[in-house]
């Protein structure tokens, strides 16, 4: 059996009227028309547009969710750099992913500065510069995912028509462009990195504060090719990485957030959430979804490809969950369910299942 | 040398970021850099790669640029506390390249094959340890699982090439964007300490679109008749 090194899905949103990550107001003269965020694709050779959500605007959805599903501490957005006037030029999270489960599965960043004075031409040419006045520290994210993109044949944009009165009987045109979509995302999280940090030359995640602060927490061990690295691991790693990793899908399975939502009050839990524990990090569910019926479908051959191609990466069934009705295809998708390599449920108990089977942390979960 | 590995990439985003631009606004080059790619690399065999173990050639190409546009958060300190800035928050547009071209039954098509000549390392690019994006952490990339494979190569001096990156030099006869770029980058031993670039110079960007000829030496062909610039770092 392969290892559970990381945890690779997708999803699908139901962005039937929707606004829900926008781009400022519409180009040129245009300027009293709102516009949601749209790339263009060449389909058959001409362009098309395609509405989309950021990966930076849903991951914060996600942040948000798995904060409230979990009641872990957010950790806050602080300020770390004053200027001269007195405002601030800096900010970062609380980068401590040792107390907060945010931080360790979504990264951070904190830009230190070399201090110019202390570089000299003495200096030798291997040397990095000595003195630095703050210790830049970064951890990139565990949790990557795509930008969340209206499938094809499912993306159609709308214009809505409103007034604004300002005063009786002087009514104000705007316009709000909106989108009925079908968007697809598909993520990776590289479940072996929570609780645990490398600090190497150019990336270091942990600080040197937090390193003495938590010093009887981890274990600490040379890396890189001379040893001059360290790579600290929490002692009690295994145990909360299960933990955290539970509690991203539950985030996950009931995603909230949304631009726009007391105008367009859309649902964004996922209708469609696909799961695996794999051994390698290749983000293998992407481009699962078409819309050439009246639903979306689910890419049946392709998903079977690449169980194939997979199998012994495979550390877990595949677990697909639906909502009742949502899918074109529902019965064929269905019909893949064979308790041992298939697992078709509801979004909601497809999470609860994978954190049943994979990441039990407690006899009560 | 008569055999590489190739590794074909697809995606839906990429951030080819065009270096020292920090005006708030992110531009994108033609064609990721080999610093880049280095980086992608390491990424698949989860470990820093260095420049000296390898050398690689690529073809990259997109369909469409689009502008995200990211939110900052502003923060002020009134003397006494930090709360948030009157003004609310501020955007930065940041330029990616659309990836994602699709064939009439809407399967990706690859945007990005890499020629490395290190066909020992044909398991990490099947089952890569590391997540593989190229540019920002949301420009997921996927490799082609079939796409991983030995293939038989025969230098050539004369040939076509284009959405690659060629080392600049006077007089060559190709159009393209020029940028002065490290051609990789090492660590320092000490921790936090950064890194160090290797080699800078000016390298010329080939658009995919521009299929150009040009003589010059580590030029090969496949057994696929496509045709690339093996970088040696030289």
């Amino acid at each position: 059996m392969a290892t559970l090194n990381n945890i690779t899905g997708a999803l699908v949103i139901d962005g039937t009227a929707a606004f829900l990550n926008g781009a400022g107001l519409g180009a040129g003269e245009d300027r009293n028309k709102v516009v949601p965020k749209v790339f263009e694709e060449m389909i058959n050779g001409r362009r098309e547009k395609v509405p989309y959500v950021s990966a930076q605007a849903w991951r914060r959805w996600l942040r948000n969710t798995s904060n409230e599903e979990n009641s872990w501490t957010p950790s806050d957005l602080q300020a770390i750099g004053v200027s001269k006037k007195g405002t601030t030029n800096k900010i970062s999270t609380l980068l401590d992913p040792i107390a907060y489960p945010e931080d360790d599965l979504f990264g951070y960043m904190r830009s230190g500065g070399n201090d110019k004075s202390a570089a000299s031409d003495e200096d030798e040419e291997d040397e990095a510069p000595t003195k630095t006045k703050a210790e830049s520290v970064q951890r990139t994210s565990p949790f990557k995912c795509s930008i969340l993109k209206g499938i094809r044949g499912k993306r159609v944009l709308n214009v809505d028509e409103g007034f604004v009165h300002l005063k009786e009987n002087t009514p104000l045109p705007y316009s709000t462009q909106f989108y009925a979509a079908h968007l697809e995302g598909f993520f990776n999280l590289e479940y072996y990195r929570l609780g645990q940090f490398d600090n190497l030359g150019s990336k270091q995640e942990l600080a040197s504060e937090t390193v003495k602060q938590y010093a009887d927490h981890l274990t600490g061990q040379p890396l890189g090719s001379k040893g001059t690295f360290r790579r600290f691991t929490l002692k009690d790693a295994e145990q909360s990485r299960k933990e955290r990793a539970a509690g991203l899908l539950r985030g996950l399975a009931f995603l909230r957030g949304g631009a726009k939502q007391a105008a367009f009050g859309t649902d964004v839990s996922p209708k469609v959430l696909i799961l695996a524990g794999l051994e390698c990090a290749n983000p293998v569910f992407n481009n699962l979804f078409e819309g050439s019926g009246e639903m979306p479908s689910l890419k049946i051959k392709a998903l079977q490809q690449i169980m194939d191609d997979y199998r012994n990466k495979l550390a877990t069934p595949v677990y697909i969950g639906i909502r009742e009705g949502y899918l074109q295809n529902e019965a064929d998708v269905k019909a893949l369910a064979d308790g041992t390599n298939v697992v078709v449920g509801s979004p909601i108990s497809v999470a609860q299942s994978f954190i049943k089977a994979h990441l039990i942390t407690t006899p009560n979960e | 040398m008569n055999e590489v590995l190739e590794v074909k990439f697809d995606g839906w985003t990429t951030t080819p970021r065009l270096p020292f631009v920090l005006s708030g606004n992110a531009l994108c080059m033609t064609v990721p850099s080999y610093s880049s790619l280095l980086g992608l690399i390491g990424c698949c065999l989860g470990r820093i790669v260095s420049h000296t173990e390898v050398q690689f050639g690529f073809h990259y190409q997109y369909s469409t640029t689009g502008n995200d546009l990211e939110t900052r958060q502003r923060l002020e300190f009134d003397g006494r506390m930090v709360k948030p800035h009157a003004k609310g928050t501020d955007a930065y547009k940041r330029e990616f390249h659309v990836v994602s071209t699709t064939d009439s039954a809407g399967d990706l098509q690859p945007c990005l094959t890499l020629w490395l000549n290190r066909i020992d390392w044909i398991d990490y690019f099947r089952y890569p340890i590391g997540t593989p994006a190229l540019g920002r952490s949301q420009d997921l990339l996927h490799i082609r699982f079939d796409s991983v494979k030995i293939m038989s190569v025969e230098p050539v001096s004369t040939t076509n090439v284009g959405g690659c990156a060629l080392p600049f030099k006077s007089g060559m006869q190709v159009a393209g964007q020029l940028v002065q770029l490290a051609d990789a980058y090492e660590e320092y031993e000490r921790i936090g300490a950064g890194r160090k670039p290797i080699n800078p110079r000016v390298f010329i960007n080939l658009s995919h679109e521009t299929n150009q000829e040009v003589t010059m030496a580590n030029l090969f062909r496949t057994s696929e008749g496509q045709s690339f610039y093996l970088h040696n770092w030289q």
